[in-house]
């Protein structure tokens, strides 16, 4: 069976379906709720959000198109965990987690998809560990300390290195797409 | 503008995933988890409110099937009539938002008692050259089949009691060239065309005196199949479906548990279960389903336990329903009890009528899982006590022949233990 069929399935509220999603994005949805909740919180609590993924999954079954899927998936389950985290009174502070860009308002300025693409080169664009420094702190929301445990590297030099991400980050979105080669330089 | 970097970062997809210490969840725990949530949401969602067709030519059968009804009340239990049902719904793209028009087919009770089960088992008697089964699936309501053929060409067959079961509604693309009335084996039916290359094609058609509506539908490269004619080869063949080898496989794996004092009119009607070792896991299910001659349904579902007490289940299912912030019991209530001298979960609505009830093994290696149309919550305890262990699981059973993961429990055995040996797991 292939994502198409499966999403035929889904869509239909027939068996094979959603069982075919769980199978093949599992690791994907659970990984990303460990990396959010795995400090603070027990492996019960990344199946429950990985359940809770699927299961809205399921109740939306109409809504994603073939191909979409994963990334959906992705968005589910950062934000149900960063939701349990906030319910268990977890302080989601980042660094600096504001970025001023130009205009009233940036949905104005591109396309969402655009801004997602732009953003999507940007980090992939950092060198190694911002790259993962930056994934970890603005995606997973761990903090400096966390970060600097995991990576072995004191929280001031995780800071250090998320402030020059986020510079990067601002001067991709602020001077365009055109300069994004020279913004790296 | 003030954007935060954390919502910039919601759609990053490229490599979250490729983090050292990730700890992935085992699928099959999250099958068990999600569709014991899907189930408990399943009791609780009303249908969606849907316009029948306005044919005057349905309305006609459903008069003549009326009558049908009454002369053969006495051959089976009076069951439901059933209309196809018609209405227009969107999906919206998630990314862009853009939605996409769907039409939505599917069927409806018509009556104020929805039958609980099946009524039969239905087959096709005239499958077409080249192509071969590669799925099936049975269950109380609703059974679906598929056919694939190499070279390309996919026929799919569903039929189902209606209301909320699956398959009672099928999503199709707005792009519907042909729209044809037909009769199929005497009830009434229609053809979907989609597409201008017609290469999709749906077909749906209602027994109307045993209240069950059938899809069969052709797509990727099943052109050439006459897609009516192979409709009325579709006939019932059986009242019971036949255990599958999936569902020995499973018994085996878990133990043969069933209750030993059935309430006075009710008799087994079929089993359905997934082996773990299919997805080359430890997770297995069972779910036998009982009947009456009106009906009624009694299932218990026995499966690898994924929780270690009854009360990881009663929150599984307590979470999976809708209701009014931290009002849980505005929906249903839980009452701790004991089965078996085991703890266990006794789930109601709150007027009392009993949802489910919930326990494990002594070893807490499996765990069921009992509802019933029709009984109390007294009753629905009396008959948990009487669940016996027929035969035990095939890895720990004396006789189970060595590497065979597909043993047939001995289900007419005599009952050999209460509680079988544990199981490997995870």
């Amino acid at each position: 069976m292939n994502e198409k069929r499966a999403l035929a399935l889904l869509r239909e509220d027939r068996p094979g379906g959603l069982d075919w999603f769980i199978d093949k994005y599992t690791a994907y949805v659970s990984a990303i709720a460990w990396n959010i909740l795995g400090r603070t919180m027990t492996a019960q609590d990344v199946e429950e959000v990985t359940a809770d993924v699927f299961v809205t999954l399921w109740r939306n079954r109409t809504k994603p198109r073939s191909g979409q899927v994963k990334g959906y998936l992705g968005s589910l389950a950062r934000s149900r965990a960063i939701n349990k985290l906030r319910q268990a009174g977890a302080d989601l502070d980042l660094e600096d987690d504001g970025i001023a860009l130009p205009g009233p308002d940036p949905e104005t300025l591109v396309t969402v998809r655009e801004r997602d693409e732009t953003v999507r080169r940007a980090v992939g664009a950092m060198a190694e560990p911002d790259r993962e420094i930056f994934v970890r702190h603005y995606y997973y929301c761990q903090t400096a300390a966390e970060i600097g445990d995991l990576l072995h590297m004191p929280a001031a030099t995780v800071r250090q290195r998320l402030k020059r991400g986020r510079d990067r980050l601002r001067n991709i979105l602020t001077e365009g797409d055109e300069n994004y080669d020279r913004a790296y330089q | 503008m003030i954007a935060r970097i954390s919502d910039l970062m919601e759609n990053y997809r490229d490599d979250v995933y490729d983090l050292p210490d990730r700890a992935p969840a085992d699928p099959g725990r999250i099958r068990a988890r999600v569709a014991e949530r899907i189930d408990a949401l399943r009791l609780t969602e009303p249908a969606a409110s849907r316009t029948k067709l306005p044919r005057r030519a349905l309305r006609i059968a459903l008069l003549a099937a009326a009558l049908t009804a009454l002369l053969s009340v006495t051959a089976y239990a009076v069951y439901q009539r059933i209309v196809i049902v018609e209405r227009q719904t969107q999906a919206t793209d998630m990314d862009t938002g853009e939605t996409q028009p769907l039409i939505e087919v599917g069927f409806e009770p018509t009556g104020d008692d929805p039958v609980p089960v099946l009524p039969g088992v239905w087959e096709m008697g005239a499958v077409p050259e080249g192509f071969t089964m590669t799925d099936s699936f049975y269950s109380a309501g609703f059974s679906t089949m598929c056919w694939e053929r190499d070279g390309g060409g996919r026929l799919d067959l569903t039929y189902t009691k209606g209301g909320n079961e699956p398959g009672s509604e099928t999503l199709l693309p707005d792009d519907v060239v042909e729209k044809e009335d037909i009769t199929v084996n005497g009830g009434p039916g229609t053809l979907y065309t989609i597409g201008e290359d017609g290469n999709y094609r749906s077909l749906l058609w209602t027994d109307e005196e045993r209240g069950v509506g059938f899809v069969l539908t052709a797509q990727d490269g099943a052109d050439d199949v006459d897609l009516i004619s192979l409709a009325g080869s579709v006939t019932l063949t059986g009242e019971k479906p036949a255990v599958s080898e999936n569902t020995l496989a499973a018994i085996a794996e878990l133990g043969d548990w069933a209750p030993a004092d059935l309430p006075e009119g009710y008799g087994a009607y079929f089993d359905q279960g997934t082996p773990g070792s299919l997805y080359g896991g430890t997770y297995s299910y069972v779910r036998r389903f009982y009947t009456d001659e009106a009906g009624n349904a009694i299932e218990l579902r026995c499966e690898t336990a994924v929780n270690e007490t009854y009360a990881g289940y009663v929150e599984n299912y307590r979470s999976g329903l809708e209701h009014p912030a931290d009002q849980p019991d505005a929906v249903c209530t839980v009452t701790d009890t004991t089965v078996q001298g085991q703890p266990a979960g006794l789930i109601e609505y709150p007027d009392g009528t009993p949802l489910r009830l919930v326990w494990l093994t002594e070893d807490g290696t499996v765990a069921f899982l009992l509802s019933a149309d029709g009984l109390t919550s007294e009753e629905l305890l009396g008959l948990a006590e009487s669940v016996t262990c027929l035969a035990q699981p095939a890895a720990t059973a004396p006789a189970a022949p060595a590497g065979s993961d597909a043993a047939p429990a001995v289900k007419d055995a005599e009952a050999v233990a209460v509680t079988p040996k544990p199981t490997e797991r995870p």
